[in-house]
């Protein structure tokens, strides 16, 4: 091994990920121009619609049902004392609306949505069924990735909005049943700090994590090669890559909406 | 099959779209189909109230602000406000827009007008009042905590000014000013004395009122070292105004005497002369001191930045109010 | 109108599939091409209809250069060319009649009752009539391979590209498919490429015979021709007899 492998490691990855980055572009530029193939992609929408939202609801109110339980506790456990307790309301409305409504639902469904989808693509690209799409005169990014694409973007907000009612709802019951509060002190700190732009601003976040996460299985899906091990491979690296957008995204829609 | 899926995906997004408006309106306080009372209060400013505060008469909320509005004329803002129920009959009804604790939430508070008297509520001239729906109240809002501290800030800061003037003119300028106008009268009456004495012989030789008049010059002479000695320990005890007084009657003094003298000597006459441009220097600082039009002057005049400071410190109300009417006192204080 | 390969390179990566394959199969003609597993025979299918882009050379179908078209073009070409894949490729998702029926789909047109009459015609055909509604997962591999080749010809296309479409199936079900790819010939003219191991298969259905080694057409002719090829590699090849390669050397 030469000092220099090092270096070479850097130079390999760098090209990687520029030729991953081009890909994704032509694959993304491809989706675009297939949205005018209605015929195509309009009969996949609607299941795909259940598979990456409605089937997604459970495990969405599952995770906002804890987040509310865990914010409602861990703030009267902090305020106790200086902070009137009404304010374990503005806590749990303000952190599901704002941040864990969206960012944990939409690590959840980068494992349940980007996950599948990747799989599914990756097994149909190794056992060539895209190809048989193509043979069949069907553009395989018009059938296959536009209504996941467009499912993640417009389902992601619908199960966000379960979440978070779910997750204030939980945080709620959690004040009265185990925190001694009632329901106006919690709906009093629910309201003080509430802004409708909140809901606004979650809602493109989610609009955005399902087409990052929705996007990404897709990419890895159709680029995936090397038989059962490369479906494996795709779907860890998709579900990696999507999770880690879905953090950056977050920290780039905090710095650009929330800054005034 | 196909249909109950469609049907599955439109009810789950049809839910969605009902949680989203409906919680969102409810948690920003909007009263859905509930009836709304819409009011008008006029303030000078609004603070730091924002659309969707609470509105509340005796502690109770019955409202919120929906809107403010920029008076046309450029006087004021209107605040709507929209009631859940009917506005309450208020004698003398005002608004006082103020934050709910010190840190808290800002909210209109409804009261009436004796309960606060000491405010300034905002009015509209009568001329540009308008008699409509809906009802408008006149309004004070509360200086910000922010704004108070800034304020404080600002006063202080003006304090420190003018106490750097006020030892500057002490020190440096005005007081070396007096002392050397007290030389130079020093100086006059001893160019006076060398005078008289040397011209001696001439008086002696005028007999009658010329030897009275001398005699009247070193009196006067005598007159004028007392005054002038006063007037020294005067400016050390700092009493401005006896030294103004006495200055002035030392100067009187003196051009009495310089009255009575100027016809008898034309030699005498351009002496007597130098010593009035002196006392006339004297003369003319003292007049500005009693003006105000000085540095000294200015700071015993200073209504101005009392007024200004009392327009934004309402909460330190009193304490203002006594500045005003001894200023000397807080401002010595801090001065010296 | 037919197919022509001319000069076809094609590459992944370091190893050279394809240098310089050329062929041409004429209209209503079955042409086979034989050669050793991993020679690029499948790989030459691909490019036939756009699956691949050639390195090099060019691709005619139906009188069009296929890499130089449109999108909407290729696809328009795609309709009129039946692929049989190797491992059938059958979208897993999907009923064997769903399957079928995809081609259809896209054909304008046609009616679901139509759709539905020439999905059942194309699955008798392979004796498939029992199956169409079961999914991939539940056919054994001749039958994947059979509803396979519904798929390609449900759509009666123009030509038909064969992938190995008899390896592996019980040799009842070889001479049956051997018969519908003449009978596919016979009643609807369609130009056929087959690719084949079984070169009993190939005697039986070929009008020609192409012999692909190293990237490139070793030998091309008639069954006769082949059979009594002088070329120790093709005789090789089609007596099974590696010997003779050794003898060669
Ligand atoms: N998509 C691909 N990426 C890399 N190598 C490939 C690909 N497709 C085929 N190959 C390689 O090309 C060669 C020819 O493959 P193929 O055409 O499938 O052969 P066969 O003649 O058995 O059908 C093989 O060595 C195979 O490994
Ligand atoms: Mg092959």
């Amino acid at each position: 091994m030469s000092i220099l492998s090092p270096v070479a490691w850097v130079g390999r990855t760098g090209i990687r990920i520029v030729g991953s980055v081009g890909q994704a572009g032509f694959l993304a530029a491809g989706a675009v121009r297939a949205l005018r193939n209605v015929t195509i992609w309009g009969p996949n929408l609607v299941p795909q619609m259940v598979a990456v939202g409605v089937a997604s609801i459970p495990i969405a109110l599952f995770i906002a049902a804890f987040t509310g339980i865990v914010l409602a506790l861990q703030a009267s456990y902090t305020f106790t004392g200086t902070v009137p307790l009404y304010f374990v309301g503005a806590l749990v409305g303000k952190t599901i609306i704002l941040e864990l409504g969206p960012v944990l639902t939409g690590l959840a469904l980068s494992g349940r949505v980007g996950a599948n989808i990747a799989a599914e693509i990756g097994t149909m690209r190794v056992t060539e069924q895209i190809d048989a799409l193509e043979s069949l005169a069907y553009d395989p990014v018009a059938y296959l990735v536009v209504p996941r694409v467009l499912a993640g973007l417009v389902m992601f907000p619908v199960v966000v909005v379960f979440a978070m009612a779910m997750g204030i709802g939980s945080g709620w019951l959690t004040s009265l049943g185990l925190l001694d509060m009632s329901t106006p002190q919690f709906v009093r700190g629910l309201r003080l700090f509430f802004e409708t732009f909140d809901v606004q601003f979650a809602l493109i976040k989610a609009a955005s994590f399902g087409l990052i996460v929705t996007g990404l299985g897709c990419f890895y899906g159709f680029t995936c090669t090397g038989g059962a091990a490369g479906v494996g491979r795709s779907t860890t690296r998709s579900v990696v890559v999507a999770s880690m957008m879905i953090l950056v995204l977050d920290a780039f829609w905090a710095a650009t909406l929330l800054r005034s | 099959m196909k249909r109950s899926r469609e049907v599955l995906v439109g009810t789950v997004m049809l839910i969605g779209m009902i949680v989203v408006v409906i919680g969102s309106l409810w948690l920003a306080g909007s009263g859905l189909g509930r009836p709304s009372y819409p009011l008008e209060v006029l303030v000078a400013d609004v603070g730091q109230l924002r659309e969707g505060n609470q509105v509340k008469f005796r502690g109770v909320p019955i409202g919120r602000v929906d809107r403010f509005m920029v008076e046309p004329s450029g006087n004021g803002i209107r605040i709507h406000v929209l009631l859940d129920q009917e506005v309450p009959d208020i004698s003398d009804a005002a608004a006082v827009v103020a934050p709910e604790s010190l840190f808290g939430e800002w909210q209109v508070e409804l009261v009436s007008r004796d309960r606060f008297p000491r405010f300034e509520y905002y009015t509209l001239s009568p001329g540009q009042a308008s008699q409509d729906e809906p009802p408008l109240l006149p309004g004070f809002t509360l200086p910000d905590i922010t704004r108070l501290t800034a304020a404080a800030n600002e006063i202080s800061q003006n304090l420190a000014v003018l106490t750097d003037r006020v030892d500057r003119a002490f020190n440096d300028e005005t007081a070396e000013n007096v002392r050397r106008a007290i030389d130079n009268v020093q100086d006059v009456s001893e160019n006076l004395r060398t005078l008289v004495s040397s011209t001696r012989e001439t008086f002696d030789d005028l007999r009658g009122d010329v030897s009275q008049a001398t005699e009247d010059i070193g009196a006067a002479a005598s007159v004028a070292r007392a005054a002038l000695e006063r007037t020294n320990d005067l400016l050390e005890t700092g009493q401005v105004d006896s030294i103004v007084t006495n200055v002035a009657e030392a100067s009187k003094d003196l051009a009495v005497i310089a009255r009575a003298v100027g016809s008898s000597s034309g030699e005498m006459q351009s002496a007597i002369m130098r010593m009035d441009s002196t006392f006339t220097r004297i003369d003319r600082m003292t007049a500005r001191i009693e003006s105000g039009e000085g540095v000294l002057g200015q700071l015993l005049s200073q209504g101005e930045l009392l007024g200004q400071a009392s327009s934004v410190l309402v909460q330190l109300d009193l304490l203002l109010a006594d500045l005003r009417a001894n200023p000397g006192r807080y401002v010595r204080l801090s001065i010296f | 109108m037919s197919i022509e390969l001319k000069g076809v390179h094609k590459a992944f990566g370091a190893s050279k599939v394809l240098q310089g394959f050329t062929l041409d199969v004429q209209e209503g003609e079955i042409v086979t091409v034989i050669g050793p597993s991993g020679s690029g025979k499948s790989t030459t299918l691909k490019t036939i209809i756009g699956l691949l882009e050639p390195d090099e050379g060019e691709v005619w179908v139906d009188g069009e250069n296929v890499h130089q078209l449109g999108l909407d073009a290729l696809y328009a070409l795609r309709r009129k060319v039946g692929y049989v894949f190797q491992f059938a490729a059958l979208f897993d998702s999907m009923t064997v009649r769903e399957n079928v029926a995809m081609g259809l789909r896209r054909m304008p047109g046609l009616s679901e009752a139509e759709i539905q009459e020439r999905v059942e015609d194309a699955l008798s055909r392979v004796d498939l009539e029992g199956s169409g509604a079961r999914f991939p997962a539940q056919l054994s591999g001749g039958m994947k391979k059979r509803a396979g080749l519904a798929r390609a010809i449900a759509l009666n296309p123009r030509y038909l590209l064969y992938d190995e479409p008899t390896t592996g199936l019980d040799p009842l079900t070889v001479t049956m498919v051997d018969r519908l790819i003449l009978r596919m010939r016979d009643e609807l003219q369609v130009t056929s490429l087959v690719i084949t191991h079984d070169i009993e298969s190939a005697y039986r259905i070929s009008d020609r015979i192409a012999m692909l080694f190293e990237g490139q057409v070793l030998e091309v002719g008639t069954p006769e021709e082949i059979r009594s090829s002088e070329s120790s590699r093709v005789r090789a090849f089609v007596e099974g007899k590696p010997e003779l390669l050794e003898d060669h050397q």
